[in-house]
């Protein structure tokens, strides 16, 4: 006697466990490909990223900071150059405010280094000079990365120890007068005037008209054909409260030459645009 | 009537040694015409072997059928285990002659040369691997007497392969091995019997799926085909029944196939 219904719960049970193994790979594979979908964008991001750090020659870690904050922080700024080229370097910007600057992915630095193009040369007794020489394109390069800001420190590059491969730079910030000190005493030593253009536009800066007036006025002494020197020259003076002597200054420079940066603070001094 | 429709059909595929119910397939076909060529030449014994359920029996029936109109032919599907009765049954179905009250292998002997034949004898032995040793070696001595011819079937197994090698392994001189069918040789047979009941409409419900469902589970072995259909009959015949809502008249359903080798034991379930 055929019991049907007995014999459909063996067969249902019967094709249960069949599929189980069928399920089971399933659930498997489908375990697998959320897995690899999850893991491969990572680890391809993370290789993309190391591939961009290994062919970018210039500095990969730019940090934007303000004038104020610039005073009290000491930044590091780690450049890494591919190692087909010779000058393979790390470029360390410490940084007191690590925790910001880590959430930050990309970091703009805008240092105002543009002075160093103009004190280069007065450089070369403080810097070790073959190190400039190594490090005078990563320098451009930061330079051409930065914005002109008012920028109220000076630089200490130190060199780090030279590595086979990778070799670091850490520039440090010191704080803005003991920096002006010594940009002054190394004025006194070379009587650089970019050095003494330098110290006058700081002085400037910082509202000492009568300090930036002596500065400019060593720097004309110098060399007369520094237009900035010149403009800042004239600044202090209409600063000062000498607006006609400003102006026959800047008349009498105009003469020799065709500034027109000179010739646009003229019109100002002469409109009242500029007191 | 639906029901006698499955019913019918059931019984096509009752375990029975019919050569009525002998299919001829490709491959079946040029081994039976080489056993049948094997017979008209003067050897002493021919083998036929093969895993149980492969056909044998029924090619040992088929021959038997083709054979005896033509020529002396005796099967003999159950061993005859004692050798006297053997003797005896060789002699009443030979020769003709009803048995002495003892009959030994001498006095076979020489009852045997009394008598010719045009053509030799044939004697046919089913499930030859159940007589003994002793019996077996009388075997061999008449075939060496070229007065009787046998053809023997032997189930392919370790154990017979010893007895073939040594009692037959110098005498017989052609042995032929059965398999088990494919699935396009499946096809063909379960369709080929089917029709030969006049139950066509059912062998049009096999297809393809079916049929590949049912070799798996049989391995394309023909009494577990045979055991596995009839199984699968009886339940289309209770569904037809008792509900007949659930099957598709149109097709063999793989759910009912696999019911019926739960049922038969095929599937472990």
């Amino acid at each position: 006697m055929l019991n049907i219904h007995d014999l459909e719960r063996r067969w249902l049970r019967y094709k249960i466990k069949s599929y189980i193994p069928y399920a089971l790979a399933s659930i498997g594979g489908i375990l697998v490909i959320v897995a690899l979908s999850l893991f491969l964008p990572q680890s391809k991001k993370g290789l993309t990223q190391d591939l961009a750090v290994e062919s970018v020659p210039k500095i990969v870690a730019q940090v934007e900071t303000k004038p104020e904050a610039v005073q009290k922080e000491i930044v590091e700024v780690k450049i890494e150059v591919p190692e087909n080229t010779n000058s393979q370097e790390s470029i360390y910007i410490n940084t007191n405010e690590e925790v910001n600057t880590r959430k930050k992915e990309t970091l703009v630095l805008k240092p105002s280094l543009h002075f160093m193009d103009n004190i280069e040369e007065g450089i070369s007794p403080y810097v070790d000079e073959d190190y400039m020489m190594q490090e005078s394109p990563t320098k451009n390069d930061t330079n051409s990365d930065s914005t002109t800001q008012p920028v109220q420190e000076t630089i200490a590059v130190k060199q780090e120890e030279t590595k086979p491969k990778v070799s670091s730079l850490t520039i440090t910030r010191h704080q803005e007068k003991s920096d002006l000190k010594d940009v002054i005493r190394r004025f006194k030593k070379n009587k650089n005037p970019a050095l003494s253009l330098f110290i006058a536009k700081r002085y400037y800066a910082d509202g000492n008209y009568q300090k930036s007036y002596n500065y400019a006025l060593m720097t004309n002494e110098i060399d007369k054909k520094i237009d900035e020197s010149w403009i800042i020259f004239a600044k202090s003076l209409v600063k000062l409260g000498q607006h006609e002597l400003a102006i026959n200054t800047l008349k009498s420079y105009l003469k020799d030459t065709k500034s027109s940066a000179a010739s646009v603070l003229l019109r100002k001094i002469e409109g009242g645009s500029f007191r | 009537m639906k029901s006698s429709f499955y019913l019918t059909s059931k019984e096509v595929f009752l375990d029975v040694v019919d050569a009525k119910e002998y299919v001829q397939l490709d491959r079946v076909s040029t081994l039976y015409q080489s056993l049948k060529d094997s017979v008209k030449k003067p050897l002493k014994m021919i083998l036929l072997y093969g895993k149980p359920g492969t056909g044998k029996s029924m090619m040992l029936n088929k021959l038997y059928e083709d054979l005896k109109e033509n020529q002396k032919v005796v099967m003999y599907h159950t061993p005859l285990v004692d050798e006297e009765e053997f003797l005896k049954s060789l002699a009443r179905d030979i020769y003709g002659i009803r048995p002495f009250d003892e009959l030994n292998f001498t006095q076979f002997h020489e009852l045997s040369e009394q008598y010719e034949f045009d053509t030799t004898p044939l004697v046919l032995l089913d499930e030859a691997q159940l007589y003994s040793t002793a019996l077996m070696e009388k075997i061999r001595l008449i075939s060496d007497t070229r007065k009787i011819k046998f053809i023997i079937t032997l189930h392919k197994t370790e154990k017979e392969d010893i007895i073939a090698k040594e009692h037959f392994q110098t005498r017989i001189w052609e042995s032929l091995e059965l398999h088990n069918a494919n699935a396009a040789e499946l096809k063909i047979y379960v369709q080929k019997k089917l029709m030969k009941n006049n139950c066509f409409d059912v062998a049009n419900m096999f297809d393809n799926k079916n049929i590949k469902c049912i070799h798996n589970i049989t391995k394309g072995n023909y009494r577990d085909t045979n055991k596995l259909l009839d199984s699968m009959f009886s339940i289309y015949d209770w569904y037809e029944e008792n509900q007949p809502t659930k099957i598709n008249y149109s097709k063999i359903s793989n759910k009912i196939i696999e019911m019926a080798a739960i049922k038969t034991g095929f599937i472990n379930a």
